[in-house]
C-alpha cells in the first residue's frame, strides 16, 4: 500500500512520491521514478548492477529500503556529471561493454574511486570495482577503460 | 523480490526506538544481510530503521577508549585515524569485509548481532577484547564481546535491547595486526577460514599484549589462549609460530558446508594462523 510520503533529492532535484514501506530503494528508481539504468542483478549485494550514490556513496540499492533515503540524496547512473562523460565513452572504445546490464554500476563505482583519485594505478582500479560483477567481458577491458577515463579527466 | 511481507519504518530517537521494539520488529540499519535475509524467506515482518538517530552515530575518541556508535558503517571504521594506528587487524578485516558498496552501510553493530559464525569483523574484535554497550528502554549494560555471541545468530540481547556502542580500549605500544581471510574469491565471498593477530610489542620488540582468533572454523569465533601465551614477554619467531599452529589445528571444531569440509578448514587454521604471525615476525 502506498501509505508513505518520500522526499528525497534525486539526480539534483527535489521529488517527492508516495511509495510502499516494502518497497527497496531499487524498487523505487525502477519502478516509481522510472528510472531503468540501475539493474537488478541478484537482489542481494552480490553483483553491484543497482549501484547508486546515496549521501555521496556508492550502496548496493537492492538492500536499501525505500524509507531510508528519505531526506537524503541520490545519485543514479543517468545523473552521471559531465565530468564523469569518459567513462562512458571508454566502455565503448575499449570493448568494456557487451551486453551492458553492469556497467551503469561499474561506471558509478569508479566514479567513486576517481572521485577520491584522480590517478590509481591497476590494484587501486581493481579494488573500487570489486563490488561488481561482469559475466560477459572478463573484466579486463572494463579496467582499461576506467584507465583511460583517468587520463581523460585528469 | 520479498518472499513474505515486510515493512520498513523509521525511529527518529532512541525513545521512539524503544517504543516500536516493543510492538515488534528487527532493528535496521545497514540492512546488507537482513534485506537479504527476508528476501529469501526469513520471518522479518517489520524492520524499525536506526539510521536517523543521532546518539548512535559517529566514532568518539578519548585517551582511554575508542567509542563506535551502532550506525556507523565498516568504511567509516576502516577510515578512522585512530583506529588505523591502534587496530590494524580491525582495519584489515573491513579490507576484505564484502564490497565497497557494501561497506559503505554495513555496520560493525549489525555484523556482530547477526552473530553470523563467518562474520568478517568478529575475530578482529575478539582479538582486540571489545566490549558492547546495551541499552533497553530503562537499562543500561556492557558485556565483552566474547561473553555475547554464543551460538550461531544467538547473541544474548534480550527483547526490547539493541546495541547502541562498542568500545575498544586503548593502549600504549607498538601496535601491530593481521588479518587472513580464506575465501572463495577475493572480493565479495563468505569466510571459509579466517584469523586475527592482535599485538602490541614494547619498544624493546617484546610482546606486551596479544589476541589471536579465528573465525568460520567453529560455532562462535575463538580465541587461542594457549598459542597467545607462548608469546607474552617474547619477540614472535617462526619457531612460537609453529607451536601456535599446532595448537590451532587441534582447538577448532570446523564442519562440512558449502563452503569448504572440516578438514580443510583444521589444516587451513593452522597455517593461516603460523601465516598471519609470520608477517608479524618480519616487521621486528
Amino acid at each position: 500500500m502506498n501509505n508513505y510520503e518520500l522526499t528525497l533529492t534525486l539526480n539534483g532535484k527535489p521529488v517527492t512520491r508516495m511509495i510502499d514501506p516494502a518497497d527497496t530503494l531499487l524498487d523505487f528508481l525502477r519502478e516509481t521514478v522510472w528510472l531503468t539504468g540501475s539493474k537488478e542483478g541478484c537482489g542481494k549485494g552480490e553483483c553491484g548492477a543497482c549501484t547508486v550514490f546515496l549521501n555521496g556513496a556508492t550502496c548496493n540499492s537492492c538492500l536499501v529500503m525505500a524509507v531510508q533515503a528519505d531526506g537524503a540524496s541520490v545519485t543514479t547512473i543517468e545523473g552521471l556529471p559531465e565530468k564523469f562523460r569518459p567513462l562512458q565513452e571508454a566502455m565503448l572504445e575499449t570493448g568494456g561493454a557487451q551486453c551492458g546490464i553492469c556497467t551503469p554500476g561499474f561506471i558509478l563505482s569508479a566514479v567513486a574511486l576517481l572521485e577520491k583519485n584522480s590517478d590509481p594505478n591497476d590494484a587501486d582500479i581493481r579494488t573500487a570495482l570489486e563490488g561488481n560483477l561482469c559475466r560477459c567481458t572478463g573484466y579486463i577491458k572494463i579496467f582499461e577503460a576506467v584507465k583511460l577515463a583517468a587520463e581523460r579527466i585528469k | 523480490m520479498f518472499q513474505v511481507p515486510v515493512c520498513a519504518v523509521r525511529a527518529k530517537t532512541l525513545k521512539d526506538l524503544f517504543i516500536l521494539l516493543n510492538e515488534g520488529g528487527r532493528i535496521l540499519a545497514g540492512g546488507t544481510d537482513i534485506i537479504a535475509q527476508a528476501k529469501e524467506g526469513a520471518p522479518v515482518e517489520r524492520m524499525i530503521d536506526i539510521t536517523g538517530i543521532s546518539e548512535l552515530r559517529g566514532i568518539a575518541v578519548t585517551p582511554k577508549k575508542v567509542s563506535i556508535g551502532a550506525t556507523a558503517s565498516i568504511t567509516d571504521v576502516m577510515t578512522h585515524p585512530v583506529i588505523r594506528a591502534e587496530f590494524p587487524a580491525l582495519v584489515m578485516a573491513c579490507d576484505v569485509f564484502a564490497s565497497p558498496q557494501i561497506r559503505n552501510r554495513a555496520t560493525l553493530s549489525g555484523n556482530i548481532a547477526n552473530a553470523s559464525p563467518a562474520g568478517d569483523t568478529l575475530p578482529a574484535l575478539y582479538s582486540y577484547d571489545a566490549v558492547l554497550q546495551l541499552r533497553g528502554k530503562s537499562s543500561k549494560r556492557s558485556v565483552p564481546i566474547i561473553e555475547f555471541i554464543l551460538a550461531p545468530r544467538k547473541t544474548l540481547l534480550v527483547p526490547g535491547e539493541i546495541i547502541v556502542e562498542i568500545t575498544l580500549n586503548r593502549g600504549s605500544g607498538d601496535h601491530v595486526g593481521s588479518f587472513i581471510k580464506m575465501g572463495q574469491r577475493k572480493s565479495l565471498a563468505i569466510s571459509k577460514a579466517m584469523v586475527s593477530v592482535a599485538a602490541t610489542r614494547s619498544t624493546s620488540g617484546t610482546v606486551k599484549k596479544i589476541g589471536i582468533a579465528l573465525g568460520a572454523v567453529a560455532p562462535t569465533i575463538i580465541r587461542l589462549p594457549e598459542a597467545e601465551e607462548l608469546f607474552l614477554g617474547k619477540k614472535i619467531t617462526p619457531e612460537l609460530a609453529e607451536e601456535a599452529r599446532r595448537i590451532a589445528e587441534k582447538t577448532v571444531r570446523p564442519i562440512d558446508d558449502i563452503r569448504s569440509t572440516a578438514d580443510y578448514r583444521r589444516k587451513v587454521s593452522g597455517v593461516i594462523v603460523q601465516r598471519a604471525l609470520l608477517r608479524l615476525a618480519s616487521t621486528v
